[in-house]
């Protein structure tokens, strides 16, 4: 019988049944990755505020052309901000650098420019702008909150400009060359440390090359108008630096090319090109002179010389500092403290800080020497004094002290201790002058004298005696005629009065316009309106 | 960009305007002799120096306040330095005066009499009066004699039009004054 026992064996191969699901599964792998791949990655970006920035709507765009959407915006941690993320394309990806910028593009109207018109329509978009720097990708950024003025990476020369006060200079306006617009003004803000107003500028290249120590800033917003003997001089900008404001450099006159610049070089921003020509030195030493006698003349600003070569000015006179130092003592007849800023870029030397300390070793050495102060007389009409340090004869070698914490030069009286030398030094002269041999010679010359005056007397009446009266006679006439043609009453008289009148009438109209200028110093340009003039007899009615 | 350029320009001169300011200037000039006639100096004088005080030598009207301050009106001037008009003014008033033409110069002769006169105040008040002080002098023969006149007078209305005019009236009867001391 055959054995009819059934074979029983486990199937081996999979079911057919399961191709589908597998299919489906790996295609889903696929789709999942591929989107995956395909979405780019996510950042995030600060900004302080999310006005016109709306998820699921807002577009990241570079150069025009999105490169990203925003997904989602929520405020930050510290309540104090937003963090907007961001879902960029793939392609976006190298544009992710660490000094990689963005901001928001909405529609700005500025006192210079009006942008970003056209998201009045299509809704504000952020801009992307690449970075430089290389070292890997980032994802997380710090939006800013209004468009940079300089690309980033963009060639040229970063400078701080710092100056007193500020101006109608502020982030945006032109920085001019010759007139020429080659940089701008990147930002201005408050420094707290140095108590200046601080300018971040940039120069695009090529003309960062102009560049150099001894250039100069100074303001060209406004005009600028100077009266002097020489003239009325107006000093202008370009159109918009005068309307809107605008920062100008150059080589002060006489000062030479100095050394080459790097990125963050620091500079004082002048009011003024006048101001930048009076003062053009960066580098000075600054001492202090007393001085016993009247300062009365003496301005802040007065030259100091050099034998008559200027090489600094009177910067401050220290009379309140010497009045607290004082205070309480009896030292009431201290000399009064000046404090005069030497600059070496005066004498020719280069405007560094080399040339200061050279400067100062030479004054040290000088002093021992004999050079001293004195306040001398600049004009004796206007009785102005200026400061000439000269070295003096019979000087008692001394050392440069200190006072109010700076090194002091010495000082001389000059002016009476002068003249009082000078008339004993005359006195002395003509103690030495031989009068009583002089006095017996003069004596002998007299005795000849009248005798000769004797002899031409007999002679003039012997000869021509009536002939020489007539002619004395008709010269006297001449001089009396000639005295009268002068005289009060005369056409010469009347004609120098009249031209004296007219001169009064001109001064006259000079006091007028200088009151007009003094009141209204702009009156040249703007119209002049003062208060009503009181009512006389108001008061009584 | 430039049409709003143009438009702020445009902006900003025509903010500059202003109404036109209404600015009075008064003439200084006598009413006597107003008729063509020779003119020939018939008195034995002349009028030299007119001097006036620093603070009148410039073009406003001078109104005094309180605790010695004056202001100089802006709106209200002379048409002429002072001292010129003072002179022109003086000597034709003291010479209808004295009734006889007086020179304006010495006109060459040492014999006439010299007349000086030096206006040391002339202004308006807040109470509404002018005020007059002046000296003058005679120099004849070598010798001089001085003089002071001081007056007041009150405006006949508020404004600077009856400042002018009683300050005009001051001045006649100072030379009213000058022309009965010299008869």
């Amino acid at each position: 019988m055959t054995d009819m026992k059934p074979k029983i064996e486990t199937k081996k191969r999979l079911s057919v049944i399961w191709i589908l699901p597998i299919v489906a599964l790996v295609i889903g792998v696929w789709m999942v990755v591929h989107t995956k791949m395909s979405q780019g990655p996510v950042i995030t970006i600060s900004f302080k505020t999310a006005e016109g920035v709306v998820a699921g709507k807002t577009k990241i765009r570079y150069l025009n052309v999105d490169v990203g959407q925003v997904q989602a915006v929520t405020l930050n941690q510290e309540m104090d901000g937003v963090v907007v993320s961001v879902q960029l394309d793939p392609e976006a990806n190298p544009l992710l650098k660490k000094d990689t910028q963005f901001w928001v593009v909405r529609a700005r109207v500025g006192a210079g420019s009006v942008s970003g018109l056209s998201t009045l329509l299509g809704g504000a978009y952020i801009e992307l702008s690449p970075g430089a720097k290389e070292g890997g990708r980032h994802l997380s950024f710090t939006g800013l909150e209004s468009p940079p003025l300089t690309p980033t990476g963009a060639p040229g020369l970063k400078l701080n400009l710092y100056s007193n006060k500020a101006g109608s200079v502020s982030a945006g306006d032109a920085v001019l060359y010759n007139g020429y617009k080659v940089g701008r003004v990147e930002a201005m803000n408050f420094d707290e440390q140095r108590k200046q107003v601080h300018y971040s500028v940039f120069i695009d290249a090529p003309f960062d090359q102009l560049m150099n120590s001894s250039v100069r800033f100074w303001n060209v917003s406004g005009v600028e108008i100077n009266a002097s003997a020489g003239g009325i001089e107006v000093l202008t900008g370009s159109l918009d630096t005068v309307l809107l404001g605008g920062i100008a450099f150059g080589m002060p006159d006489g000062l030479e090319v100095g050394d080459p610049l790097e990125s963050g070089a620091e500079f004082y921003l002048y009011a003024t090109y006048s101001d930048m020509q009076e003062q053009p030195y960066s580098h000075h030493i600054d001492y202090v002179m007393e001085f016993k006698e009247s300062l009365r003349g003496l301005s802040i600003g007065a030259p100091v010389e050099f034998r008559g070569i200027p090489v600094g000015y009177v910067k401050d006179i220290l009379f309140d500092e010497l009045a607290m130092e004082s205070a309480g003592t009896e030292e009431g007849n201290r000399p009064i403290p000046v404090l005069v800023s030497i600059e070496p870029g005066r004498v020719g030397l280069p405007d560094t800080m080399e040339s200061v300390e050279m400067m100062k070793a030479n004054i040290a050495r000088n002093v021992e020497v004999g050079l001293r102060g004195s306040l001398e007389t600049g004009s004796l009409i206007t009785g102005s004094l200026f400061i000439n340090i000269d070295y003096r004869n019979d000087m008692a070698a001394v050392e440069m002290g200190e006072s109010m914490g700076y090194a002091t030069i010495p000082t001389v009286q000059v002016g009476l201790d002068k003249l009082e030398a000078q008339i004993s030094s005359f006195l002395t002269k003509i103690n030495e002058l031989p009068l009583s041999e002089a006095m017996t010679s003069v004596s002998g010359t007299m005795n000849t004298m009248t005798e000769t005056l004797n002899t031409i007397d007999a002679l003039v009446k012997d000869i021509h005696s009536q002939q020489v009266s007539a002619e004395l006679v008709k010269t006297l006439q001449d001089t009396q005629r000639m005295m009268r043609s002068v005289g009060q009453g005369s056409s010469a008289y009347e004609a120098i009065e009249g031209s004296m009148n007219k001169l009064n009438e001109t001064l006259y109209n000079v006091e007028a316009l200088t009151q007009t200028l003094n009141d209204k110093p702009n009156a040249l340009v703007l119209p002049t309106t003062y208060p009503e003039d009181p009512i006389p007899g108001a008061n009584s009615q | 960009m430039r049409i709003l350029l143009i438009l702020a320009t445009t902006l900003l001169i025509s903010a500059c305007s202003t109404q036109p300011i209404s600015r009075s200037t008064y003439l200084l000039r006598s009413d006597h002799g107003l008729k063509t006639r020779a003119l020939q100096a018939t008195s034995e004088l002349y009028l030299g120096e007119v001097m006036v005080a620093s603070y009148l030598d410039q073009p406003g009207l001078v109104l005094e306040g309180v605790s010695n301050t004056i202001h100089t009106a802006k709106y209200h001037r002379w048409a002429e330095p002072l001292r010129t008009s003072l002179r022109q003014f003086l000597s034709t008033e003291i010479s209808a005066g004295l009734g006889a033409d007086i020179a304006i110069s010495r006109m060459g002769r040492a014999d006439l009499g010299r007349i000086d006169v030096k206006i040391d105040q002339l202004h308006g008040d807040m109470e509404g009066n002018a005020v007059l002080v002046a000296y003058w002098s005679l120099t004849q023969d070598g010798k001089t004699t001085g003089h002071q006149y001081v007056r007041s007078l009150p405006l006949q209305e508020p404004g600077y039009e009856a400042l002018v005019a009683a300050e005009k009236r001051l001045l006649i009867d100072l030379a009213q004054s000058i022309a009965n001391d010299l008869k």
